[in-house]
């Protein structure tokens, strides 16, 4: 797809200093590139919540693509009032609902997609623990620790794992959480205070 | 025995987790910060607690966000339609109406003039009829358009009939009405002549395309 023909094509916008309203907003406009500048900032936050909560990178990408695609489509409904990060996690969150809610347990895997049929396979689709940005005796161990991290946060129930995912790793603030799960505060607050408590249990082999 | 309060006034209650977890998560206003923090300044077993819940909060906050495969983005704009605000979108439908080909040059002139050529003949041949008058056609057509439109259409016909312009339409009509045969029918075959060209382009351009595809540039206007 190209720019739509106008004045506007022709002047470049400096979308890092623009909120996400004001991009959404000359998206509105029928600018492709501010389209380009929402899957940037968002591709990364979304893809790894619905990942880590699948576990299964293809079916991961598929339900971020249909994310991006429902929210992009709708654009005209955004009500700038709200975040728009509460929207689109909102709508990943109810897309990796329904998928897990069809999926059946046993398929959570760290090892990579239950779908992969060769080793390259599983390990294409196997969850990245840790940052490549160390050396090697760093890496490996910080490897294994973060494996063993991801390992616990699959075993924890979905929504103490999303609440969890979203507050500690995505940075979200308690009411974005609530309002992303569709529950209230309180609720968000005591799953991610059981979250813990049941993380911490399933770590306790790590603290000597 | 040792007890377990959110309020930490008192030295000797610890914290609840969730106080111990705020605390390490920075999310306590002031006033509880230095309380629970006094407390926790002075007991070790809290101390070591909440350690653990700052070094749990580093290890979570370390994991890696993941990103998905190359191409991703290319592939979410290949389904998504590119919101257009109104005034572009009726710019783009003007543009979309204005010929950019003889073909379609040709068509628009066929579809103005067909109509109009419709309109000639049927107007010279009811001229042409003895006892028809071009007073008595203006005032069929007023009639018919005024009960057509019903109440309002006949308010409109009505205001349109006192106006200048309706005297102008009628003056025209009987100055028609008044030419020689020979200057109607010279019209008639000027626009017969158009549409016929009109529509023989069009079929040139739609259905003989492949094989005249060289006499194209021949053919505008």
């Amino acid at each position: 797809m190209q720019e739509p023909p106008g004045n506007h094509a022709a002047k470049p916008v400096n979308y890092a200093e623009l909120t996400d309203q004001d991009v959404v907003a000359h998206a509105l406009q029928g600018r492709e590139s501010a389209y380009r500048e929402l899957i940037g900032r968002y591709e990364r936050p979304v893809f790894s919540v619905i990942y880590r909560m699948i576990r299964d990178r293809e079916q991961a990408e598929d339900l971020a693509q249909e994310t991006f695609i429902k929210v992009f489509n709708a654009l005209n409904r955004y009500d700038p009032k709200y975040k728009f990060s509460s929207w689109i996690f909102k709508i990943a969150h109810n897309a990796t609902v329904d998928l897990l809610r069809k999926k059946e347990p046993a398929t959570l895997s760290l090892d990579g997609s239950p779908h992969a049929r060769t080793e390259e396979q599983a390990e294409a689709s196997s969850l990245t623990a840790v940052s490549h940005d160390e050396n090697p005796e760093q890496y490996t161990s910080s490897k294994e620790l973060g494996g063993e991290i991801e390992a616990a946060l699959a075993e924890l129930r979905p929504e103490y794992r999303e609440a969890l995912i979203l507050w500690h790793i995505e940075g979200r603030p308690y009411d974005e959480i609530a309002e992303i799960m569709d529950l209230p505060l309180g609720t968000v607050k005591t799953y991610i205070h059981r979250g813990r408590n049941e993380l911490r249990g399933l770590l306790e082999h790590l603290r000597s | 025995m040792e007890t377990r309060s959110n309020d930490v006034s008192n030295s000797h209650q610890h914290p609840t987790p969730e106080r111990l977890q705020a605390l390490a998560e920075q999310s306590l206003d002031e006033a509880e910060r230095v309380s629970v923090q006094s407390h926790v300044a002075s007991c070790e077993r809290c101390q070591a607690e909440l350690e653990e819940w700052q070094s749990l909060f580093t290890m979570l906050a370390a994991l890696p966000q993941q990103a998905p495969s190359a191409g991703f983005a290319q592939r979410v704009m290949a389904g998504v339609v590119v919101h257009q605000p109104w005034p572009v979108r009726v710019g783009a439908l003007l543009r979309r109406l204005v010929p950019e080909t003889t073909a379609g040059w040709a068509t628009a002139t066929a579809v103005l003039a067909l109509p109009v050529l419709a309109c000639t003949g049927l107007l010279t041949w009811l001229m042409s009829q003895p006892g028809v008058t071009a007073q008595g056609l203006w005032l069929i057509l007023a009639n018919g358009v005024s009960s057509a439109t019903g109440a309002a259409g006949s308010w409109l016909w009505s205001q349109w009939l006192q106006s200048p312009l309706a005297a102008y339409a009628v003056t025209a009509f009987h100055a028609i009405g008044s030419r020689s045969g020979g200057v109607i029918g010279l019209s008639l075959v000027a626009l017969a002549t158009l549409t016929a060209g009109s529509v023989w382009i069009l079929y040139e351009n739609l259905f003989r395309r492949r094989a005249r595809r060289t006499h194209y540039a021949s053919y505008s206007f």
